[in-house]
């Protein structure tokens, strides 16, 4: 249906030139109004399956001076701009188990609803019963005119299976009413850009179908010719509103794919980047202002060969600490993600904010996390909830220790960051003192 | 509500002063000439050029600072002559009486006054049309269907069921069986809780659902476990419920389809624990469960999805254009699509671009072949051309290929590019757009697009194009022959329903509401069950190749439910399903009388003779009525207590402007009066019993009698007018052209063809369609050189190269065509 929407919006904006503008709302040049506003975003990055805590947390008490160790070394280039939140623990109970409450409660801070998916322990569950906060944020942004978006948030995925279940879905716009990322690069390109991509296709064939209406014209019986001539004259005003739409077109460059990269496990590393890419892109051209990007799924099993591991992650992560080589893939494997949360620090920090301050980093919050805080132990203690970027004002360049304080709040400091000033989220049990003080 | 306002009412070309002109029936024709004919015309024309002309014009054109309007409209010679005897001309209409006025009124109507005169001096002829909305969606989804297998599987009521113990409906069924509806109460199911274990079961329904009407449907799975549907789309469910969560048992989602068509449905149901493989499998779940398959048809309550919809056999999905086309003109009384808007133009751009897209996107199923075989390049250039071919109802001429398919090849960045560039300028191009503009590379394929035209509203199907291919669509009788068969396919049937829904005035789908306190027990469900029964009696007249306008207007059958049958106080079934009943009411006359139509024409208090009374004028009789020269409210019932409806309506209708157009209204409609205001049988009124006779004036000035519905209808069924009016109406909903563009004595054929067939319902449809099919007979020059055979022999086999059985014919035509070239036979 959105497709639709934007296809029909595309044509409308062709004949009426005026309502070209809100097709083309989003692009730099026309941004002025909202200038004087900073810009606020959010991107909530998630791998699954826990970490290794020895190679993941830092070692000191908390402060400024940590070390970044081996999983977060990646993130070395952009430390001053890093928040490192350990301590933080998703209590949420209920029906499900730990990777399915891990997943669902994630985003939402509340429980799942009783159903027939069955985990590998505990009761079985259905969907989350609220909805996951990135939405609500969107929600809020969506409501005023000055922070509204094209599509409000995205939701890119790599490799996340074709199937709808607990363990595949973290962003919920309501209770039951899950949201579905897109794995897949080209078909987020068809959403971002398909309206330029079918102005460019239908520019293509105009002239020949002048031509044709030419030779028709001729071909038939005078009394005839006055219906075609009416058409004529339509497609020819359609040609002169592309014309000049196109010369608008310019100023914002539509990004280039890599043709035929297959949705396989072998091809992640460059289906991450095209989809870091057209993040990047969407912002600034502010198709958005929250995004997702979901790494597989709970209990995902990514085989990472090009880092020479063969086994599944989901398998390797039951193993016990002693194991010193599942360790070690585990670390590698968490510092793959941490590499592909600096490339997308990198790309925002390389692009200037459009009609305003500083880099696209300054002013996008990246939130990196996880189910579970270890695999073995499927422990949903210290969720990992590392932070770049100066979107929401926190203090960053900074490793804080919380003693086992409930996510939800942490979910409300992102709602606070915003200026979306909620009491609660989630299950209101756990939102206890407010937000967290992340300035 | 003013009265006649939903009436689409087409303002007719009349004299200003003609409009109170005085019912035919005090009309007496007073002269009785004795000059010849010629002699009447010679005076007449002489009185005209020096009484009338200077007002007039010299061919009754108007004079644009005098009288403006063209004289032209349906009055008798009699009826002029009395006109022009006592008012004309207006500064002395003495001076032009008696016989003078009888000659002049004579030489105007055979000159220019007359619809015969108006024919013959401004010959229509059919014009260039695109195709309307309706053409448009049924086109596109025949295009796109026409590179998908046919349906497969066997065809019965109902839909394929399998049964299986484990978790997902996979591997070998326990239980294979065909379920007529969906309503299960699995615990209460002896073949299943025989063989299936108390840890649950999965099970998988396949077949397809035929929607009868064009829109929004709602579809409800009923479950307290897990399902999931599939509509039309075999990859994406339309309901997604397979992860149970929370308590809730409805689960639904909405979809766009086209009437008269079957899309395939797949339902999936599973009572057992999904996810994880573990020690949790065997939990007993019991066999408890319940499910249910709803549907909402298009503005419609929620109903169990009948069992006569569903079908066994597995049909190809239908492409559904999910743009919406701009509402076509119908100041014609239906729809065509004679004119361009820039609103059409904009849809029309969106459509091409969806159509495009949806073609891209598909492109490995449509063109049957592989991205990873070698082949796949020229694979797509082949479906390219066969798609272009397949737009424009013909093969493709060298210059098109050239045009069309070579060029946007050799101009694309890729294969994908090249693919959408030609879909994007076949859907814009006015070959695909325009319905006929078929390049003239030979009759035949004119003819097939006539006949496809007007029978379905599409495009034509393979064999229809292999028939024009093999130049086998010359006769008449081999043209009658595929008449005949495609009247009898889905789409066939369903533009016959769209046709009578139209004359009936039931094309529109608004809901019929009464006030609840007059009538308890009707409700919206209750509407829609009496939609569903008129629907059910008119598909029962298509299907059946022997229906004559007869049994369509004299039938006592009437299709009823529990409900419907207990509302209308008839002997009802004893299930919600509808059961044929032949009532023995007497008044009852088929689809005239039908409890739908009896309560549509009415207010939500009382019946309204008035638009019964247009109803049986303008559609069944086919009168042309004007306006009313001003609004007026009905009387509400309640300031005239003590008059039958009747009575208030003849008394509020009494002044002499209304009478011109009430005297032949409200005799019609008082004869509908034993029916209430929701289709009920009466006797009685306010306590008064009902007067149900009427009258209707025939042409010649006498008068027809009725006692009620049933006297009326029998009338009705042998009366010349309704034959033509339905006759002419059915022309102009197939072809979209109107019937004096055959030729002006086209009207008068078809209709005496009609009454001789007895009334045959298919036989005029199919006589229509053969008429405007054969108009297209040496439309074109007969160009029978080497290049159009070839053409001809390469579409030939695009349109059969999937097609493997038919090889025999293919040499049959081979052999044919060298025939052709020998004989040098053109036409």
């Amino acid at each position: 249906m959105n497709t639709l929407q934007t296809r029909r919006e595309f044509v409308r904006s062709l004949q009426l030139s005026t309502a070209a503008l809100p097709f083309l709302s989003g692009l730099p040049s026309l941004c002025s109004a909202q200038a004087n506003q900073r810009k606020k975003r959010m991107v909530i990055m998630f791998s699954p399956n826990g970490v290794s805590k020895p190679s993941f947390w830092p070692t000191d008490d908390g402060g400024k001076d940590f070390v970044l160790p081996e999983s977060l070394k990646p993130l070395e280039p952009f430390r001053d701009q890093s928040l490192i939140l350990q301590g933080v623990c998703d209590k949420i109970r209920g029906d499900g188990d730990s990777h399915m409450r891990g997943m669902g409660c994630l985003l939402t801070g509340i429980e799942l609803f009783p159903g027939n998916v069955q985990g590998g322990g505990h009761t079985p569950a259905g969907w989350s019963s609220g909805l996951s906060i990135d939405q609500e944020i969107t929600n809020y942004l969506q409501a005023s005119p000055t922070t509204h978006t094209r599509f409000g948030s995205l939701e890119f995925g790599v490799l996340v299976p074709n199937r709808a279940d607990t363990w595949t879905r973290m962003s919920y716009t309501g209770p039951n009413r899950p949201l579905a990322p897109i794995s897949d690069p080209y078909r987020m390109f068809k959403k971002l850009y398909g309206r330029v991509e079918d102005q460019e296709s239908l520019k293509s064939v105009l002239d020949d179908l002048t031509q044709e209406l030419r030779v028709l014209r001729n071909a038939v019986p005078a009394e005839d010719r006055q219906i075609l001539e009416e058409h004529t004259e339509f497609v020819r005003n359609m040609e002169r509103d592309l014309e000049a739409n196109s010369q608008r077109e310019l100023e914002h460059a539509v990004p280039k794919l890599d043709p035929d990269v297959d949705n396989t496990n072998d091809r992640m590393p460059e289906i991450s980047r095209m989809q870091i890419d057209l993040m990047v892109n969407s912002f600034a051209a502010d198709f958005a202002r929250t995004a997702t990007f979901q790494f597989t799924r709970s209990v995902g099993g990514a085989k990472m060969r090009w880092l020479g591991i063969e086994e599944g992650h989901h398998a390797i992560s039951h193993k016990p600490d002693e194991d010193e080589v599942a360790q070690e893939h585990i670390t590698l494997i968490n510092k793959w993600y941490c590499e592909q949360l600096a490339y997308l620090a990198k790309r925002l920090a390389e692009t200037p904010e459009p009609g305003g301050e500083g880099s696209l980093l300054d002013n996008t919050l990246l939130i990196w996390t996880n189910e579970l805080g270890k695999g073995n132990s499927h422990s949903l203690d210290d969720i990992p909830f590392i932070l770049v970027g100066g979107g929401l004002d926190f203090a960053m360049g900074r490793h804080k220790k919380y003693d086992h304080v409930p996510h939800n709040r942490f979910l409300l400091s992102l709602a606070h960051g915003f200026g979306h000033r909620i009491e609660t989220f989630g299950n209101p049990d756990y939102c206890g003192e407010g937000p967290l003080n992340l300035t | 509500m003013s009265l006649m306002e939903d009436e689409g009412i087409r303002i007719v070309h009349c004299h200003r002063l003609l409009l109170g002109l005085i019912p035919t029936m005090i009309l007496v024709s007073i002269l009785i000439s004795s000059a010849s004919a010629a002699e009447v015309d010679e005076i007449g024309s002489r009185l005209y050029l020096k009484r009338c002309a200077s007002c007039h014009g010299e061919a009754g054109e108007g004079v644009k600072s005098e009288y403006p309007s063209p004289l032209m409209g349906e009055d008798s010679v009699s009826q002029l002559a009395q006109y022009i005897d006592r008012w004309m001309p207006e500064d002395d209409p003495d001076e032009c009486t008696g016989e003078d006025a009888e000659n002049v009124a004579r030489y105007i109507f055979d000159a220019f006054y007359s619809p015969a005169a108006q024919a013959r001096n401004n010959p229509l002829r059919p014009v260039l049309s695109r195709m309307t909305a309706r053409q448009f969606q049924n086109t596109t989804a025949d295009l796109i269907g026409h590179f998908r297998p046919p349906a497969k599987g066997e065809e019965k009521e109902g839909l394929q069921g399998k049964y299986f113990k484990a978790g997902k409906p996979k591997g070998e069924p326990q239980v294979q069986r065909i379920d007529p509806e969906i309503r299960f109460k699995f615990s209460d199911d002896v073949a299943l809780t025989e063989v299936m274990d108390a840890t649950g079961f999965s099970a998988r329904w396949t077949g397809s659902l035929h929607a009868p009407e064009t829109g929004l449907y709602r579809f409800t799975v009923r479950t307290d476990h897990a399902a999931r549907l599939w509509v039309n789309d075999s990859k994406i469910p339309l309901v997604d419920a397979w992860v149970r969560s929370g308590t809730d048992t409805d689960f639904s989602n909405t979809l766009q389809l086209i009437g008269g068509r079957p899309y395939p449905v797949i339902l999936e149901f599973s009572s057992r624990i999904q996810g994880v493989e573990n020690k949790f499998k065997g939990e007993k779940r019991g066999l408890d469960g319940f499910l249910e398959l709803h549907w909402n048809l298009p503005k419609r309550p929620t109903e169990l999805i009948p069992q006569n919809r569903l079908v066994s056999s597995r049909w190809p999905k239908v492409f559904v254009l999910n743009t919406t086309l701009p509402p076509d003109d119908r100041s014609d009384g239906y729809e065509r699509g004679a004119s361009v808007s820039k609103a059409w133009d904009e849809a029309a751009t969106e459509a091409a671009i969806e159509m495009a897209d949806y073609v891209t996107e598909n492109l490995e199923e449509l063109a049957h072949a592989k991205k990873v075989d070698d082949d796949y390049p020229f694979k797509v250039r082949r479906f390219c051309n066969d798609l272009t071919a397949q737009a424009f109802r013909a093969p493709l001429s060298a210059g098109q290929k050239k045009f069309y398919i070579d060029r946007q090849f050799a101009r694309a960045p890729d294969l994908e590019a090249a693919v959408k560039r030609v879909a994007l300028l076949t859907f814009k191009s006015p070959r695909f757009l325009y319905t006929d503009l078929i390049d003239p590379i030979s009759d035949d394929y004119a003819i097939a697009s006539a006949l496809s035209f007007a029978l379905w509203d599409s495009l034509p199907d393979k064999r229809l194009l292999e028939k024009a291919a093999a130049d086998e669509l010359n006769e008449r009788d081999q043209i009658a022959a595929e008449a005949e068969r495609m009247l009898d396919d889905y789409r066939g049937r369903a533009k016959l329903r769209d046709f009578l829904h139209q004359w009936l005035k039931v094309d529109e789908t608004s809901e019929l509401s009464k006030r609840t306190d007059l009538f308890p027990g009707f409700n919206t469900q209750l509407a829609s069950d009496m939609r569903t029964s008129l629907d059910l009696f008119l598909e029962e007249i298509i299907a059946d190749k022997n229906s004559s306008f007869h049994d369509l207007v004299l039938s006592r059958e009437l299709y009823v439910n529990k409900r419907l049958g207990e509302f209308l106080g008839l002997v009802p079934p004893s299930d919600d399903s509808f059961k044929r009943l032949t009532t023995d009411e007497s008044e009852r006359a088929g689809v005239l009388t039908h409890p739908y139509i009896m309560a549509k024409f009415a207010y939500d208090d009382t019946t309204s003779p008035i638009h019964r009374g247009v109803f049986l004028a303008r559609n069944v009789l086919g009168r042309g009525l004007r306006p009313p020269p001003e609004a007026v409210t009905p009387e509400p019932p309640e300031l005239r207590p003590d008059l039958l409806t009747r009575e208030r309506v003849a008394l509020q209708t009494e002044a002499i402007a209304c009478q011109s157009c009430h005297s032949l209204i409200n005799p019609l409609g008082f004869t509908l009066e034993k029916f209430d205001a929701v289709g009920r049988v009466r006797d009685n009124e306010i306590g008064k019993p009902i007067d149900s006779t009427g009258a209707y004036l025939l042409p010649d000035g006498s008068s027809a009698e009725f006692a009620g519905a049933r006297d009326l209808a029998e009338f009705l069924v042998e009366h010349q007018e309704t034959h033509q009016a339905f006759a002419v109406q059915l022309h102009h909903y197939m072809v979209k052209q109107p019937i004096n563009a055959y030729g002006v004595e086209m009207s008068e054929s078809l209709t005496k063809s009609f009454t001789d067939s007895k009334l045959n319902l298919r036989r005029v449809a199919t006589e229509i369609a053969i008429n405007s099919a054969l108009a297209k007979r040496g439309a074109h020059g007969a160009d029978q050189s080497e290049s159009v055979v070839a053409a001809r022999r390469g579409f030939l086999w695009s349109c059969r190269h999937r097609n493997q059985h038919h090889t025999r014919n293919l040499l049959g035509f081979f052999k044919l065509c060298d025939c052709r070239k020998t004989n040098g036979r053109g036409r």
